[in-house]
């Protein structure tokens, strides 16, 4: 039997289950989402505020020839900017010594980050207090 | 339509942030799983990813990996709570990306089409967030996945 779209099971942590319409085409997107991902496939959304959003960008890198996309990258990842991508086809292969390189680096700006916060009348007022 | 391919809880999202924050001070990666399911809104297919589980690592500055005893008790947390929609790590300084080990991590571990890896660089920020992206195997190589974090209303 055909009906409009109606909400079916509202459950305690915030999801909605809706019906879109007959229940003929409901079994059939049903069936067709069971073929992508077999586990638990419904015609459920997500409410909530949305935080952080992030949707893939279409960066220069991504147009680049990856010997210069890994270059790009590798000079990002040693000057702490963001980093760029190579691209689905060509993912980004650092060495062992790049890595530790940049982890390195990492460590010690992290540490300059943890120290100059200390500095900070409000962090040195909370410990004072033991709220840190 | 779903909007974005991913949703993931704002509380397991803090959960691994504070972890990878934590062995970040030491300079180490970090490691978890993203607990959840598959979801269908109209034509669109998208992950919601609800709980954020870990266990011990066993880590250095640019590896990561869990304990051997570590399996047993990650399988205590996930029964009953989903499936393990993907993987979180940390990438402490060198940002957000797949690395050749990370590739083949997904592709022996995660090869479903609704899979996807959380990465995360404890050290940079996007905005107030710390830096953070997802990733899913495409065509013998990987893709940026959109995704949001969700904060419930009420």
């Amino acid at each position: 039997m055909a009906s409009g779209p109606r909400i079916v099971k509202k459950d305690s942590d915030g999801f909605v289950e809706i019906s879109m319409g007959s229940a003929e085409k409901a079994l059939e997107d049903k069936k067709s989402a069971a073929e992508i991902a077999p586990e638990e496939v419904g015609e459920r959304f997500v409410r909530g505020e949305l935080r952080e959003v992030h949707k893939p960008k279409i960066v220069s890198a991504r147009d680049m020839p990856h010997q210069d996309a890994v270059q790009a990258h590798r000079e990002a990842a040693s000057r702490d900017i963001l980093p760029v991508t190579a691209g689905p086809q060509n993912p980004i292969i650092m060495t062992q010594d790049e890595r530790e390189k940049a982890s390195e680096m990492a460590r010690r700006i992290y540490e300059e980050k943890e120290t100059e916060k200390e500095k900070h009348p409000v962090h040195r007022f909370k410990k004072l207090l033991g709220l840190r | 339509m779903a909007q974005y391919d991913v949703y993931i809880d704002e509380a397991a999202v803090r959960k691994a942030e504070r972890q990878f924050r934590d062995a970040a001070k030491s300079g180490n990666e970090a490691m978890g799983l993203l607990l959840g399911n598959v979801f269908r809104n109209k034509d669109a297919e998208f992950v919601y990813a609800k709980e954020y589980i870990t266990a011990p690592n066993d880590s250095t500055s640019v590896s990561v990996r869990f304990t051997r005893q570590a399996f047993s008790e990650l399988s205590g947390k996930i029964r009953g709570r989903g499936i393990i929609v993907a993987w979180a790590h940390s990438h402490p300084g060198y940002g957000c990306f797949m690395s050749s080990t990370d590739l083949a991590t997904q592709h022996r571990y995660f090869p479903e089409k609704f899979h996807f890896a959380l990465v995360m660089d404890p050290t940079r920020r996007e905005g107030s967030a710390m830096l953070k992206r997802a990733f899913r195997l495409k065509d013998g190589g990987y893709e940026d996945v959109s995704f949001a974090v969700v904060r419930k209303r009420g």
